[in-house]
């Protein structure tokens, strides 16, 4: 129920968007909506590694503001440097993820303190990068996230893909049950042998590598990404990830809810927009919608309509079951 | 008792006394270079022309020397590293004239408030600033203009009274503006007339209110706007903070909601490159365009006229130059000398498609973002890029 009722919720906005803002499914206005939340979808993947190890990412304007312009800038409108600026880039931002993880681990400072020195430092990085403007993607880059393949936008399959290793990683093997498992209580996890530093360093490393990508897709789709295209991206992938469920104590997480709430956030600001709404009004909609969706998943469901008739208690025993050591996991782990 | 708990009165003597170390301590910061040169002013009144009335810097340089300098209070973009340069190619003119470092704000007004007031310490006499903080940078320029540094912000207005708070203030005509872009759009979208949008920036912003106003005004008293429909609500831009991604879905949503959209009229070229993304995607008719010049806007009507897509277009000139005129009145004041150049400078048309006399340019060795109305040569905006 904790991960579901975003999918829900993104369903029910989808069938009301025509009625609040007709032409709001047109595929005109899908089009220029995809791009946008595909790249949310994978910042929110980030943050939601990241969360899932009890940490917060503040550092995601300069991740992905630098991953922008270091594909562009080092593939300078050529299509021929494209790959190496965009290995170039996944390298760049797996390395600032890496200060943020040993940061945290290594000397122990508090995330929040970490990632906003690291964003502060990565500012300043990408003014000297850029030389203070901004540079074209390269043609190739812009014509493949501007394309649609069966009428879908082509980022949105770079998402999916993204999203469906992730998710699979982290529900579907043993190590993310670690991982998540080290996020729950990382003492305990410590107590039994495992080395929780390397799953926590992991958790920045892959969550930067994810914003290097939604930032790649923004630098196709805008073709000239500001240089500080960032800014805009921090608290919609901590909105997108909390709305998915994720807790931010740690240790509960889902990147497919996550995703699924970029999707919902995205699709929210722009019937927002298309009904007419003033500045003012998209502001306090998408604030009303956010509080009456992290309030929902705090509700207590009468018996009855809970799935299956699982009570508030069975639930809760099942989410402190996730965040326990499994008997069949120890085994897997190196001691 | 420990030797660390003291009375309340000792540590309020104490903290007074550390006040008072930073008082005269950041007093000192801003301390004229010469305390005889402290003046006070009476109200200027700022004067409105074109741009046939601008003048020589020669003109004004007069023999004393003299150290200049420009502090932006958000730097980290092409129109701001051009703006430098044609500063500091308009001061290089002078050979009495000493340029001071650069300072960049970087958007935080605590840090351009710091800037100017370093600046004094070095001893400025002619200081010309963006104040993109606003009427948070009024009680410094107070008190560097009062200290003898000829103060001139430019562009953004930081409130107060020129001759008073600051030298003086000189900008382009933002009202004159509106009613250009009006005028032209309803021209060319006779016979049949049609729907237009205005886009500003934050929500809020005086320019951007100041713009509508005199759209608004002169489609109310120009016959040619009679079949033309503004669709925002009145004195309400649609808000794009100036930022082409938020812009790109505004205008999005704008065409999920009207079904014919004819001219779009924006102060920000960056956020019109990025609606004509949104248009693109819709399989919506390319709009007319009423803006301000940018490389990246010219480049991208050429591939449109390529393919056999070109649509109306007209810019206003980018003004990156008007930093010029800020400097030159800092100096003629600090020389002495009259200076009787307008302050509020009306821009001329820089691109018009449906004028042969003003071609699109696009230059496409410059980086997107650069304006090319600057005055520097090619060879000068080159340089600024490499």
């Amino acid at each position: 129920m904790r991960f579901a009722w975003i999918g829900v919720a993104t369903v029910l906005l989808f069938v009301m968007s025509p009625l609040i803002a007709p032409g709001s499914l047109d595929s005109g206005a899908l089009a220029g909506m995809v791009p946008f939340a595909a790249a949310l979808a994978l910042i929110a993947v980030g943050q939601t590694l990241v969360l899932a190890q009890g940490g917060i990412d503040l550092s995601v304007p300069a991740i992905v503001g630098l991953a922008a312009v270091v594909v562009t800038k080092f593939a300078d409108g050529d299509d021929a440097k494209l790959p190496l600026a965009m290995v170039l880039t996944l390298v760049v931002a797996a390395a600032f993820g890496l200060v943020n993880g040993l940061a945290t681990t290594k000397l122990n400072i508090t995330p929040f303190v970490v990632t906003l020195a690291t964003n502060s430092a990565g500012l300043g990085v990408i003014y000297i990068v850029s030389n203070e403007f901004p540079t074209p993607a390269a043609p190739a880059l812009t014509t493949f996230m501007s394309a649609q393949w069966i009428g879908v936008p082509t980022p949105a399959f770079v998402a999916v893909a993204v999203v469906a290793v992730a998710h699979v990683l982290l529900k579907r093997t043993t190590r993310g049950r670690v991982f998540l498992m080290v996020g729950a209580n990382r003492t305990a996890a410590a107590t039994m042998g495992i080395r929780t530093d390397r799953y926590v360093v992991g958790a920045y490393v892959l969550a930067a590598v994810c914003y290097a990508v939604g930032a790649i897709i923004l630098a196709g789709w805008v073709r000239t990404p500001t240089l500080f295209i960032g800014d805009q991206y921090l608290l919609p992938s901590i909105a997108a990830t909390v709305l998915g469920g994720t807790a931010m104590t740690g240790g509960i997480a889902s990147v497919l809810s996550s995703s699924i709430g970029a999707v919902f956030l995205t699709q929210l600001s722009q019937v927002v927009l298309a009904a007419g709404a003033s500045t003012a009004g998209q502001r306090l909609v998408e604030a009303l919608v956010l509080a009456a969706g992290i309030a929902v998943q705090r509700l207590r469901l009468p018996r009855a309509l809970t799935p299956a008739g699982r009570t508030r208690r069975q639930e809760a025993r099942d989410a402190v079951s996730e965040r326990e050591p499994r008997e069949e996991l120890t085994n897997h782990v190196k001691l | 008792m420990s030797s660390c708990r003291q009375n309340p009165v000792r540590k309020a003597a104490i903290g007074l006394s550390v006040s008072a170390v930073l008082i005269a301590m950041s007093a000192c910061s801003v301390a004229p270079p010469d305390a005889s040169e402290t003046k006070t002013g009476s109200e200027q009144k700022l004067t409105t022309g074109d741009t046939s009335q601008l003048k020589e810097i020669t003109d004004f340089c007069g023999d004393k020397p003299m150290k200049v300098a420009l502090a932006d209070g958000q730097g980290g973009n092409a129109w701001r590293k051009v703006t430098r340069a044609e500063f500091e190619d308009e001061a290089s003119r002078c050979d009495n004239i000493e340029v001071l470092p650069y300072a960049d704000g970087q958007n935080n007004p605590q840090k351009a408030i710091s800037d100017v007031n370093a600046l004094v310490a070095q001893g400025v006499n002619g200081l010309v600033v963006f104040p993109d903080s606003g009427p948070a940078m009024l009680p410094t320029f107070r008190t560097a203009f009062k200290a003898g540094v000829s103060v001139v912000p430019y562009t953004s207005n930081p409130g107060g009274t020129p001759g008073v708070d600051y030298t003086t203030f000189v900008s382009n005509n933002t009202a004159a503006e509106g009613g250009i872009w009006a005028a032209w759009m309803c021209q060319t979208l006779q016979p049949e007339g049609g729907n237009i949008v205005f886009l500003g920036g934050t929500p809020g912003n005086t320019q951007s209110l100041t713009e509508l106003e005199a759209v608004e005004e002169e489609m109310a008293s120009n016959s040619d706007c009679s079949n033309v429909k503004l669709l925002n609500k009145s004195g309400q831009p649609y808000d794009t903070n100036w930022e082409p991604t938020q812009g790109q879905k505004v205008v999005a949503g704008l065409l999920t909601q009207y079904q014919q959209i004819d001219g779009i009229i924006s102060d920000s070229s960056q956020v019109v490159v990025a609606g004509l993304r949104a248009v693109k995607a819709a399989k919506r008719s390319t709009p007319a365009i009423a803006t301000v010049d940018l490389n990246e806007l010219s480049c991208l009507w050429e591939t449109y006229d390529k393919a056999g897509d070109a649509f109306p277009m007209m810019s206003i000139d980018g003004r990156p130059w008007l930093v010029r005129i800020a400097l030159r009145k800092a100096v003629a004041d600090f020389q002495g000398i009259d200076n009787d150049e307008p302050n509020i400078v009306t821009v001329p048309i820089f691109e018009d498609t449906t004028d042969d006399s003003k071609p699109v340019r696009c230059e496409p060795s410059l980086p997107p973002e650069a304006s090319v109305s600057s005055t520097l040569k090619p060879e000068q905006l080159q340089k600024v890029f490499n």
